[in-house]
């Protein structure tokens, strides 16, 4: 589960109504709940400082939302496409191992078919009206 | 194995050939419904006439006033229609033969005429036709001393052995009334005694049988089970080819055909005259296509909680709130995606693993061909999800689990990963 690894170094984190100024931000100890208010509350130049980094808030945020920027949708749409592709190519596949089976079995068909009606012309059996 | 399985499969077709072969030039080529001696040219008698012949070969009980004549004997019949004799019925007298027929619809064809000595000289001898004693269609009573044909369709409820008789219905004091047959013929319904063990869209087959007729009919292919064509005609012969034969006909499968799932199926035929044949069974392989299985088809089993906020097919939390703040655009999966999940560990916060599971089934012959997984499409902060092996193993299984196994760093960070998921089954059959 999370883990608080952060530690503010003013007590008074948490509780202020308004953003606070200019104040330092000591990694530390301190629960998830308590670091997430402080930072919430701090203001852009509030330092922090974590494993030993100090930066201002407006500088953390700045590089977490480009480290999780979202997907990127023309990337998405190539990808989708490379997907219908695929599918498509695999449809086409598909068709192309039917097809070759069904006509190497309607070749032996036919063939069997012809030679069985030669046989029933041969031996005078009854003839329909229409025939091969 | 399966190399062996076709092997054996071949030789089958080859034996099941050269057997339809031999049953074709051999004698026993005739419907189960031949009559023995149906032209009465046995025994041979020339010009002259017999009373109850006996005897190899004569098929027929002739019992009382009836017998075999030739032409030009003292009976004065016109010429035999097939053959140079005729059998004559005369009073009361009766001629019967027991022959094996297969049940269904029947046709007796027979030609008849009347005896120009009759006494008195215009009187008529109706004959009665029966099986097992029973009367079928009206009675034959020609009013010429030519020879006329006439047919009784009958029906026989129970395959095997049943008795046909002609019976004379007239023996008043003083009458002498005749009547001479000839020519009798049964056209039982159609049977089919080979056909095909494979059959798929756009696929010619033949089969071989009996009493087809002379004119083309029908073949019908009946699916059970559908779901969406239960019953189709077949087009005889290859395309705009007529092939039809008393005992061989053939007819290709529409190519185009689709909402059928695999099943056997029943071939039929039905003559031009309306007598359907029995059903030769074949197994309909529908063609095949491959679609992308859409996220609405797959269930969330278990969106892992381990990060500050997870979510799974866009189940779960997407809009908590990091202390700096995360991009809650794009996140995965996308709408063409089989599945996704997302899971964020606010910067900073949280180091954690987790399962995600899901899982998904398919019917109607559906099955599972290939997953595909994506980690990439998102830029990573620290965290990774592994390609999952679903359970089964793809590809065939039709209901699978997947597992998926994430992992974020030490320093937060999220990971989202995608999947798709290729399935193949019948086309035009819902999965």
């Amino acid at each position: 589960m999370l883990k608080a690894r952060l530690a503010l170094s003013m007590a008074a984190l948490g509780v202020a109504s308004m953003p606070l100024a200019a104040q330092n931000i000591v990694a530390d100890k301190l629960s998830q709940p308590q670091l997430m208010a402080a930072v919430k509350n701090a203001s852009d130049d509030t330092v922090i400082e974590f494993q030993g980094v100090k930066k201002t808030k407006a500088q953390w945020r700045a590089e977490e939302m480009a480290r999780s920027k979202p997907t990127d949708p023309a990337k998405e749409k190539e990808l989708e496409r490379e997907r219908d592709a695929q599918l498509e190519a695999r449809n086409i596949q598909l068709d192309k191992e039917q097809d070759s089976r069904i006509e190497a079995e309607n070749a032996q068909a036919t063939a069997k078919f012809k030679e069985l009606a030669r046989h029933q012309r041969e031996t005078g059996s009854q003839i329909g009206d229409s025939r091969p | 194995m399966s190399a062996l399985l076709n092997v054996v499969k071949r030789l089958s077709t080859l034996l099941a050939f050269a057997l339809s072969i031999l049953w074709l030039t051999s004698a026993s080529r005739a419907s189960a419904e031949d009559v023995v001696n149906g032209s009465f040219e046995i025994p041979v008698l020339g010009s002259n006439f017999k009373y109850n012949p006996t005897g190899t070969g004569i098929g027929w009980t002739f019992v009382g006033g009836s017998g075999i004549q030739g032409n030009g004997s003292a009976w004065g019949a016109t010429s035999a229609p097939d053959g140079v004799q005729t059998a004559f019925i005369q009073g009361l007298g009766t001629i019967s033969q027991t022959i094996n027929f297969n049940a269904g619809s029947h046709t007796l064809s027979v030609q008849a005429a009347r005896r120009s000595g009759n006494v008195p000289p215009d009187g008529l001898q109706p004959i009665k036709v029966s099986i097992d004693g029973q009367q079928i269609g009206s009675l034959i009573s020609p009013a010429s001393t030519g020879f006329s044909p006439f047919t009784i369709p009958f029906s026989i409820a129970t395959s095997g052995a049943h008795t046909l008789s002609f019976a004379g219905t007239l023996a008043a004091t003083g009458e002498d009334l005749s009547t001479f047959i000839d020519a009798v013929v049964i056209t039982g319904p159609p049977q089919i005694t080979f056909g095909p063990s494979d059959l798929f869209p756009n696929s010619f087959f033949y089969v071989l049988g009996t009493d087809f007729g002379d004119q083309a009919g029908t073949i019908n292919i009946h699916f059970p089970k559908g779901p969406s064509t239960t019953d189709l005609n077949v087009p005889i012969g290859q395309p705009s080819s007529q092939w039809w034969y008393p005992g061989l006909t053939g007819g290709t499968v529409d190519s185009a055909l689709a909402g059928v799932i695999e099943q056997t199926v029943d071939i039929t035929i039905t003559t031009k005259d309306g007598k359907k044949s029995n059903a030769w069974q074949a197994t309909f392989h529908p063609r095949i296509v491959a679609e992308h299985l859409p996220q609405s088809r797959v269930t969330v089993v278990a969106c892992s909680d381990g990060a500050h906020m997870n979510s799974c097919n866009h189940i779960g939390d997407e809009s908590g709130e990091c202390p700096f703040g995360f991009a809650t655009e794009g996140i995965p999966p996308t709408a063409s995606d089989s599945f996704g999940g997302h899971h964020h560990g606010c910067f900073g916060i949280s180091s954690d693993s987790g399962t995600d599971t899901f899982s998904a089934s398919l019917n109607n012959g559906w099955t599972f061909e290939s997953l595909g997984f994506s980690s990439t499409t998102i830029n990573f902060s620290n965290g990774t999800a592994s390609t999952p092996q679903t359970v089964p193993a793809l590809p065939g299984a039709t209901s699978i689990k997947i597992p998926v196994n994430w992992h974020i760093g030490a320093t937060g960070g999220f990971v989202g990963y995608e999947g798709n998921l290729t399935i193949t089954g019948p086309k035009g059959v819902s999965f």
